[in-house]
């Protein structure tokens, strides 16, 4: 069976008579063979792609030979933004083309380094303020829920949603959040264990406060009260600043009660108390992550549902750090991966 | 003219609206009260005024080739509120150019200021006198010059200026929170009349008389403030921040 060798940089190097097999029939013959000359070709075929509304299946081609070398592994594991598939590492009839390559770059997420300096630059240069960031950001979790989540698809009598905050910008991210779902009509509960003398942290919780939002005053040990109290929680408690290998108390303990949850777990931003930069195997394991502007890196094995929200993101700062971020459908203010 | 909210038909209760005591009254409760910033209030409205114009004036509705907006822009929080509606109509691909003749020394306007530059949006120097350029150059026009706040007994220039060149366009519009000029309290004859109107929070007086298309936008304001000045809000749809009127 003729078949093309794809190279760990995308570029189709024709084994045989360079013909593709094609599983669908819509693209003509006649691109593809321009298709296999450049760069330019690609781009041509892109444009037919997008405005025929064809998923990067049209396409497929089938590796001669496995995939041994660790920098085509590493490379393998971008996911197409068109059809959401993840790597090489797939059924071995549907593997990625060159243009799907082209179009996820999903490489270039954010570790805990560039994920500082895009904040530092934010707030620094492009003169946002903090407060106007955690209300997009707390927002935009609290619309993430209510897609993930649905009023109508929660099991429980009442729609209750327990809250769990920690110190930093990701606990008052939280705080928004469970604020917007108070006006969407939830019941969110909050634990906010420690509270911080900064200022806007403190407005925020008092805005919970007088929106009648309950505060728990500690969190049940006894995992089953917490299944059989609420529909799922929200994780707001550490975010990609924490040093993820220090955990103090009680944060650690109520990592440990939240492994044991049986409900669903929304996390904001990343999975709390996993390392930004990679793949934690023991933390928390949500069902739900929010990524908060970009993915982070450590967000590239997350196997369940995956949101990006918060559309606030200036292009030149896309740009410089090489975000490619997808693009949001029409004015939503978040897009599921 | 009084709109009655989604209520049943046994209890009809009808939509206050605001007097300028009223509008004022409320945004100080939730300032010192309720701890809401006056950075994230604007940015909750800019916001919201944004999905409402993209609601009124969807990108392929526009008339010409470009979808270009322009927003003229006062110099207190109204101003502000125009300056973030712009910043997110760029984001959902709008062409927004403002026009922001008096800047304030104030730090949050200043900072909204910015965040519209480092968007590439067009400031622009002067607003040309002559109407029919702006009909020409611009799809509509979104007045965010005076609110409630403003004496409209003592406009000065060159927002004075403004307003007559805006009474002569031809072009679609948009009033954020109140048309520019008008008293909040009574019907105002001679002010500008603009075909949008985007009340925040609640209507205010003057717009039971208002005949074009009225949203209602901002979606959050704590329960006890709509007990306590009897706003009777309507039910905003789903997860939606606006509601038209």
């Amino acid at each position: 069976m003729e078949s093309l060798y794809v190279d760990a940089r995308g570029h189709a190097q024709p084994q045989s008579n360079g013909k593709v097999e094609s599983m669908n029939q819509e693209v003509p013959e006649e691109s593809l063979r321009p298709w296999l000359r450049g760069p330019r070709a690609r781009l041509k075929l892109l444009r037919l792609m997008s405005g025929s509304g064809a998923k990067c299946g049209v396409m497929l081609t089938r590796l001669q030979r496995p995939v041994h070398c660790q920098k085509e592994q590493a490379d393998a594991t971008a996911s197409c933004s068109l059809c959401g598939l993840t790597g090489f590492h797939l059924p071995s009839t549907h593997i990625h083309t060159p243009i799907c390559q082209q179009l996820s770059k999903v490489s270039t997420l954010p570790g805990k380094v560039e994920t500082a300096a895009i904040e530092t630059e934010l707030l620094r240069d492009y003169r946002f303020g903090q407060q106007q960031l955690i209300e997009i950001w707390g927002h935009a979790c609290a619309i993430a829920i209510t897609k993930a989540f649905p009023l109508t698809s929660l099991a429980k009598k009442q729609p209750t949603v327990l809250v769990v905050c920690g110190p930093d910008q990701n606990g008052s991210i939280g705080l928004v959040c469970a604020r917007h779902l108070r006006i969407f009509e939830y019941e969110p509960t909050i634990y906010y264990p420690k509270r911080t003398p900064n200022t806007i942290h403190q407005d925020f919780t008092v805005q919970c406060e007088k929106m009648d939002i309950p505060f728990l005053s500690y969190l049940p040990t006894e995992v089953q009260l917490i299944n059989d109290a609420y529909n799922l929680v929200i994780d707001a408690i550490l975010g990609p600043e924490t040093d993820h290998t220090d955990v103090k108390e009680p944060y650690a303990g109520i990592l440990v009660t939240l492994k044991q949850v049986k409900i669903p777990i929304a996390s904001v931003d990343m999975p709390s108390g996993w390392d930004v930069d990679q793949v934690t195997s023991d933390g928390i394991n949500p069902d739900v992550l929010i990524s908060l502007t970009a993915p982070k890196k450590c967000a590239t094995s997350f196997s369940g549902k995956h949101f990006l929200a918060g559309r606030f993101l200036p292009y030149d700062i896309q740009k410089k750090y090489d975000l490619n971020l997808p693009e949001y459908p029409g004015t939503d203010c978040l897009i599921e991966l | 003219m009084n709109h009655s909210s989604t209520e049943p038909a046994e209890t009809i209760e009808l939509l206050r609206y605001l007097s300028k005591v009223e509008t004022a009254a409320i945004e100080t409760e939730l300032l010192r009260d309720y701890r809401f910033g006056q950075q994230q209030l604007i940015e909750i409205w800019g916001h919201a005024c944004a999905i409402a114009i993209t609601k009124a004036f969807p990108l392929t509705s526009l008339g010409k080739k470009q979808p270009t907006v322009l927003v003229v822009c006062g110099p207190d929080q109204n101003g502000s509120i125009g300056l973030v509606c712009a910043r997110h109509l760029r984001i959902f691909e709008y062409e927004p150019t403002i026009y922001y003749p008096k800047r304030t020394p104030h730090t949050i306007q200043q900072d909204f200021t910015v965040q519209c530059e480092k968007m590439d949006i067009p400031f622009l120097s002067y607003l040309p006198t002559e109407v029919q350029l702006i009909n020409d150059a611009y799809n509509l026009v979104i007045d965010a010059i005076l609110g409630p706040e403003t004496d409209h007994t003592d406009v000065k220039e060159p927002y004075a200026g403004i307003l007559v060149t805006l009474k002569q366009v031809k072009i679609p519009i948009v009033s954020v929170d109140i048309p520019s000029g008008w008293d909040v309290d009574q019907v105002t004859s001679d002010g500008i009349n603009p075909d949008v109107l985007i009340s925040l929070m609640a209507p205010k007086r003057c717009a039971t008389s208002f005949t074009g298309k009225h949203y209602l936008a901002g979606r959050f304001l704590p329960y006890d403030i709509q007990k306590k000045y009897d706003l009777n809000l309507p039910e905003y749809p789903g997860i939606d921040c606006v509601i038209e009127l």
